[in-house]
Order: structure tokens, then sequence, then C-alpha cells
């Protein structure tokens, strides 16, 4: 927005806002857009009063507060759905082009009542588990291996840098005429897409170790295969971690794009079918589905990291704040 | 040193060279020493001096570039060799039980080192942290563990790099003395190779004291005074004098006792 910092004059009064809003909308719009550039007005309205509290929450709390922290995350959301719903209501948007929330979540409800969107949900899921679980199969033994043995270095590390630069949906028409249209072709696309942030992570987790640890278990007499198992793949799980997150939002990518291109069911194809019927509630119930199941995973994924690696810190401390 | 006592390990003209960008750097210089099976040795000098890669080079972390080791038993190697660090080294993701009974994973008999393991943890009085992680400890808890994991080795060769060396006054005491009370109370059967640049430390611990310059051993000095020594000991006082005047001295002098 490129309005003036602390400037009084109404970014609605000029610009492309101009004539389309009415006046209380657009004191509720100034208050928003003055606020979101730092600046909080006196609080005139309402609207500009709780704005002004929301902002101060986010922006003053006390940080490492959990319950603080926690609403702070959904007050941000929040913020942005009101926003959505401010500009719905004020006509600023077409429903076709961008549909109010509440319209979206209605669609929401229908679709989730009648089983389709659990339906291509289902569908997307089993793809992403089983591309993912194969990545895993493959990329963390393959990344121990080829950290360990430096001739599987020399021949393998090659062809897969190759490989890491072409995107998976780069591949989508060449794995069709090798998988099929079926299941297969779009498991093949996730598991590229999932193989690398997960072969690197784990690669460079192992790489990484700290050789003063690797001369502990020297000292006990341990093989190079108990050092191996006993203190380097260990000392790399939080960089296997990271892989792990990255590659499930890499997975959820691929699938979605693969779905877009070839399938007859899927998050993927709902959207696309959608958009062929004109449907864009439908799309962002679609959109909307991939972001919530992401951030589900995401969540998930945290969790587990800090059950299975209480060690590692998962916020960065500089003290005060 | 006779050729003909029995040794626990012995050093023959070992030289130890480092690359340092470009640069030759002799590290150790046909350095010789014999340790005599369940003695305790301190060795001292200025930091760069070459006392790590000594320990390191007995440890066998280390290839020398010349000259012979070897353990003295017939077979060539001693049932086993620990080493405690300068850092603590332990596995983040291990419990402080875990660690101490880290070398020991292999060992059939699982009854016998959970056995060693709780007694060790109270020989250093960590009983209570068996289950904590290493992140909740303090460096000198830290420190106890990894010596505690060194012990459960139930080595014959006990190589030591300057172990406390980052810890307070007070916690580097009580360790001390928790040292010479373990490696007493195993009847001497362990040979302790101590590194240290604490001279006062080398006094209170070892029966013999060998200071290192250069790569090269210049001086040795026996420390014929019995256990537990106090610091204010005027026996103690004494030998720390001489032991920092040999060391300021062999500066200037240049005999070296090989
Ligand atoms: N890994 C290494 N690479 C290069 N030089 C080294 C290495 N380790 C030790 N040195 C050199 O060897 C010399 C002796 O080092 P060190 O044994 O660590 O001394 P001390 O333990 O007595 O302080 C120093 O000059 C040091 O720079
Ligand atoms: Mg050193």
């Amino acid at each position: 927005m490129d309005f003036q910092r602390g400037s009084r004059h109404c970014p609605s009064s000029r610009g492309p806002w101009c004539g389309k809003i009415k006046l209380a909308n657009a004191d509720d719009l100034h208050s928003y857009l003055c606020v979101s550039a730092t600046v909080i007005p006196k609080p005139t309205t309402r609207w500009s009063r709780l704005l002004r509290g929301a902002v101060a929450l986010l922006a003053c709390a006390p940080a490492g507060h959990v319950a603080v922290g926690r609403l702070r995350s959904w007050l941000s959301f929040a913020m942005l759905v009101g926003l959505w719903a401010a500009a719905s209501a004020a006509g600023l948007t077409t429903p076709f082009l961008l549909p109010a929330p509440l319209a979206v979540l209605e669609t929401g409800t229908r679709l989730v009542a009648d089983g389709t969107l659990i339906g291509h949900l289902a569908v997307s899921f089993v793809r992403v588990a089983a591309g993912f679980a194969l990545a895993v199969l493959l990329a963390i033994p393959l990344a121990t291996i080829i950290a360990a043995l430096a001739p599987a270095r020399a021949l393998l590390l090659p062809p897969l840098e190759f490989l890491r630069h072409v995107p998976p949906l780069g591949l989508v028409p060449l794995l069709i005429l090798w998988f099929g249209i079926g299941e297969a072709s779009k498991v093949a696309v996730i598991v590229l897409a999932a193989f690398f942030p997960l072969f690197l992570g784990t690669l460079g987790g192992i790489t990484q170790c700290d050789p003063k640890l690797i001369e502990v278990g020297r000292i006990c007499g341990f093989s190079r295969r108990a050092i191996i198992g006993r203190i380097v793949v260990p000392a790399a799980t939080p960089a296997i971690i990271v892989g792990l997150r990255l590659a499930l939002g890499y997975c959820w990518r691929a699938l979605v794009g693969a779905e877009l291109i070839a399938a007859s069911a899927g998050l993927g194809f709902m959207i696309l079918d959608a958009e062929m019927l004109a449907r864009t509630d439908i799309i962002f119930v679609g959109i909307v589905t991939i972001g919530l199941m992401g951030l589900a995973f995401d969540t998930l994924a945290l969790a587990l990291t800090r059950r299975l690696v209480p060690w590692v810190r998962q916020e960065l401390n500089l003290g005060r704040g | 040193m006779a050729a003909a006592e029995p040794a626990a390990f012995a050093l023959e003209a070992i030289t130890k060279r480092y690359a340092l960008r470009g640069r030759d750097v002799l590290a150790i210089d046909r350095l010789s020493l014999a340790c005599r099976p369940g003695e305790f040795v301190a060795l001292v000098g200025r930091s760069g001096c070459g006392k790590t890669t000594l320990l390191r080079t007995v440890a066998g972390l280390e290839q020398p570039d010349g000259g012979t080791f070897r353990w003295g038993r017939p077979g060539g190697r001693p049932a086993r060799a620990a080493m405690v660090f300068q850092e603590p080294r332990l596995m983040p993701w291990l419990t402080v039980r875990q660690n101490v009974g880290f070398g020991m994973m292999d060992a059939p008999d699982r009854a016998g080192v959970e056995q060693a393991v709780a007694r060790l943890l109270e020989l250093v009085e960590l009983s209570a942290f068996a289950d904590a992680l290493p992140h909740q400890l303090s460096g000198g808890m830290a420190q106890r563990v990894a010596l505690a994991r060194a012990l459960c080795l139930d080595p014959d060769v006990l190589l030591m790099d300057e172990p406390f060396g980052a810890l307070d006054a007070f916690t580097r005491r009580a360790l001390q003395r928790e040292l010479v009370q373990l490696w007493l109370g195993a009847e001497r059967r362990r040979t302790v190779l101590f590194v240290t640049h604490d001279v006062e430390e080398a006094v209170l611990l070892a029966e013999r004291v060998l200071v290192m310059r250069a790569g090269r051993l210049v001086a040795e000095v026996a420390v014929p005074l019995a256990y537990p020594r106090r610091p204010e000991d005027i026996n103690v006082v004494a030998l720390r004098e001489r032991l920092i005047d040999t060391i300021t001295e062999s500066h200037s002098n240049e005999r070296t006792l090989q």
C-alpha cells in the first residue's frame, strides 16, 4: 500500500477504492489500513477500537506465553477473514471472483454433508500417505549410504543432483506415460517431490555430525556400522525432521498439481472441476481445505518433534521480549 | 627408566606432524614415555605443546608419523582404554543413565551393566539425575557423567584431557578428590594419564608429573606424598613451586629427558 505512513488522509477518498465505499465502511477501512501501517489512529468507531486492541495484542503481548501466542495466531487469521468479510460486505468484490466467507462456509458444509469433500480429501490423503511413506523409505537409507560410502557418493550423487533440478510437475507427462493415468503416476509425483527435502535433510544432518561424538564411539570400540547407527543417525534426527516437515509440504503441493493435470478424484480435481463449472465457492473450499490439511500436518509434525527430539530447541530465544 | 620394567603402555620416539595452512607443525617430536601399570601420571605444559595430541595417540585416535606405540600386555592390546575429553561430549538424545552405559551397549550381561551404571551414578552423585537429558545438566554434572561413562568401560588405562579445566574451583576440587578415591578404590588397577595445565592439580593427583614443551618431555618430577593431599600442605606447595620453576626454567634450558 503506497499511502504515506501516518498520513491523516483517508486513502479511500482517492485511488482505486474511490466511489465504491460508503462512509462508515471507508472509516473502518481507513483505520485498518492505517493500523496496518503501524500508525494507530484515535479510536473513533467500535470497529477501529477492536482492531486497535487486536493489533496491540499481536504486537505487544509478552512472547513465549503459550495462551497468548495461540490467541495471537488465531487472531491473525480472524483479522484476515474479517477483512475478507468486510470487503465482500462492502461490495468491493464480485462474488464470482471472490465469494464471501459465509458463502464459502455454506458450500463447505454442504460438500461435507453430502460426502463430496471427504471423498476427495480421502483420495488425496491416501496418495500423499503412500507417496510420503515411499519417499521416506527411499530417501533416508539412501542418504545414509551415500554419506557413509564414498563410492556410492561418487556414483549416485551426480544423477541425483541432476534430477533434483527437474520440478516433479514437469515430469507428470512422462510419469503418466510410464505409470499410466491411475494412482501410480500420482504417487510417483509425490515421491519425487518428497524425496529431495528428505534426502538432503538426512545427508546434511549426517555429514554435519559432530566428529567429537564420533570419537566417543571410537573410544568405546564401536564398529563403523555401530557408530553410524548409534551416533551419526541419532545426531542427524533434527535435520531429518526438518526434511520431513519440508517434504510434507512439498508432497501436498505436488499432489494438488498432479491432480490438476490428470485425475478423476482428489482435491486438485475438485478444484479443476469447480473451475469448469465456474463455482468459485467450491474452489475456495478446496483451497481452504488444502491449507488446513497442511497446517494440521505441520502441527502434528511439530508435536511429534517435541516428543521425539526433546533435546532440540523449537524456538530461538534471544532473551527479553 | 629401565627398559625391562613392565609397562601399561609405552611410546618410543613418537613423532606426529600436522599440516597447518601449508606449514608443517611438529606436534610431538620423537617423544618416548612408559607408564607402569596402575600408575597415576600427570602431564603438564603450556597450551599448544602437544599434550592433547599425545593423549589422542595413546587412545588410538591419531596415527603417529614415526616411532612405535605398544600396549604393555603380551597380546598387544589392553582390555580397554577409556578417555575423558576436555568437553563432556555426551549424546544429547540419551539420558544420563544411557550415556553412562553408552560404551557397554554390546555387553551381553545387561543386568550387570545396569548395576554398574547405577553404582557409578551413585559414585558421581548423580543418581537423582539418572533420567535427565544432558541439556538439563550443569557443566560440572555433565563432566561427571563423562567420567562415569569412561569408568563404565572398566578401563585398564584411563586417559584424561584437562577434564576439569572448564569447571569452577569448588566442583573441580570435589571431582579431583573423587577421582583419587576412585583410583585408590580400584586398588590402583587403573593406569591414569592425566593432562592438565594446572600444576597444583598435577601435584594433588599424580605420583609422577611430566613436563612437556614443544612436543617433547623436558622434565619429570616424582610426587612421593600420601593421599589424600591438601593444596595447603607444605610439601604440596613446595613441589608445586618446584614444578613451576622447572617449567619456566626449561624455557632457557634445552636439556631434555629422553
Ligand atoms: N587437527 C590438527 N590440525 C592441525 N594442527 C593441529 C591439530 N591438532 C593439533 N594441532 C597442532 O598441534 C600442536 C599441539 O596441539 P595440542 O596437542 O592440542 O596441544 P595442547 O593440548 O598441549 O594444548 C599445536 O600447535 C596445534 O596447533
Ligand atoms: Mg589440549
